[in-house]
Formats: structure tokens, sequence, C-alpha cells
């Protein structure tokens, strides 16, 4: 049976990098561990898209910008 | 980055959720629950919390239009899980509320706020006065007294970020 769900939370960069540098296969692919790890606020708020189709793998962030959350509620 | 220990833990119901959709000031309120609850050191993202039949109805209500974001700042809580089934007493949706409420304050930091709407607030109040009245680590806050409390712990994150640097 194959399982691959997809979802999406909010995260903070310096976790997301740290998550990143220690997994090495958990992006998509090498220019989105590129951004990620080009984050230089560790504090800055990410919506981070992953899916558990094994490992967990990262396949979209984006800032969380005002225009997001105007959206979000 | 910084992990804080806040004074509180937060409970909101769905009214309070809806007031803030109406408010001018919806990004900011809820960027500052997302801070607060992405940066909290015993309770990462789930320092605001609310009852997922809460959660559940603002989505099917279409208040919450982006479920995944929201989550971030206002965690979904199943009370069922942490006490055994309440489903059978058939209590409710405020009465759960405040039973979670009671049962957040066993953990740190001991202090919870439930926050709501005016009308809310009244309707809790008037209903549970028996219940509320001998409990000293629990509180309700109304809209903008409830806007105070998200804007103490925001603070609280800021002033440390500021001391971290």
């Amino acid at each position: 049976m194959t399982i691959n769900v997809t979802f999406s939370e909010i995260e903070l960069a310096g976790d997301l990098k740290s998550f990143v540098s220690f997994n090495s296969n958990s992006c998509e692919n090498e220019e989105l561990k590129k951004i990620i790890l080009s984050y230089t606020d560790d504090d800055e708020l990410l919506k981070v898209t992953k899916t558990i189709a094994s490992p967990i793998k990262i396949i979209h962030v984006e800032k969380v910008t005002e225009e997001l959350l105007s959206k979000a509620l | 980055m910084v992990y804080i220990s806040y004074s509180h833990r937060i409970i909101t119901d769905c009214d309070f959720i809806k007031w803030v959709s109406q408010s001018q000031q919806k990004s900011i309120i809820i960027s500052k629950m997302l801070r607060i609850n992405v940066n909290s050191k015993e309770h990462r993202k789930q320092n605001i919390l609310i009852l997922e039949q809460d959660f559940d109805e603002l989505c099917k209500d279409g208040i919450i239009k982006d479920k995944d974001t929201i989550r971030g700042g206002v965690s979904p809580f199943d009370i069922n899980e942490e006490m055994g089934d309440l489903a059978d007493k058939k209590l409710p949706l405020e009465a759960l509320r405040l039973i979670t409420g009671v049962v957040l304050t066993r953990q740190k930091p001991f202090q919870v706020v439930l926050l709501t709407t005016k009308e809310g607030k009244k309707n809790y109040l008037s209903k549970y006065s028996d219940f509320l009245e001998k409990i000293r680590n629990f509180d309700i806050k109304c809209e903008d007294e409830a806007l105070v409390i998200i804007n103490d712990l925001y603070r609280s994150y800021c002033s440390e970020r500021e001391n971290s640097r």
C-alpha cells in the first residue's frame, strides 16, 4: 500500500535549517535546500509544505507574510 | 532563536476567532499568535489552543480559510484524548472549553486564560458561575482585554529576543 500524505505547518527558519542539515534527503531538490539554508534570520516564520511518502520531504517553503495571513482567516 | 516560558497558556473559542476574523487588525493578531505558539518553550506550537470541534466548525463555516496557517496560531486540542472519553457525557461545547482550561492548569505555567467575546464571557459567567468561582488560575478575557494578553505574551517574546542579541 502506498502512503503519500502532504501537509503544511508553520516553522521557525532556524529549526527548519537544522532539520535540513541533519537530514540530507529531506528536500525535494537541491535548489529548495539552498533557499532554506540561505535564510539569515533564524526567527523568520515560514509556512512549510511537506510530504510523508517514506521519510519527510520538504516540497515548498514560503515566508509568512501579511498577505498570507490576511487570506487565512 | 529564543524560546519563551510564557506567563499564560491560552484557549480560544469560536466566537473569539470570528471576532478576530472581522477585525481590521486580524493579520497582526494572527501573526502574534503564531509567534507566541512557535516560540513557546514548554508548549511548542501548543501555547494557544482551540477545541478540535471548534476548529472544525470554523473551517466548515468558512471562517478559517487556510487551516494549515491558522493551526500554527491556534492548535486544535482533543480533550477526549487527554481526559478519557468525555463524549458520552454529552457536555455542551462551552463546558468542554472550561474543562479544557482547568485541565491545562495542571501544567506549566499553571495559568490559563480563555479568550472569547463580550457576549461569550457574559454567557460563561452566568451559566457556570459556581464552577468558575473557585478557580484562581483560570480566567476569561474578552475582545480588547483578550488582545492585552496576546500583546503581553508577544512583548515577552520581543524583549527576550532583544536581550539575546
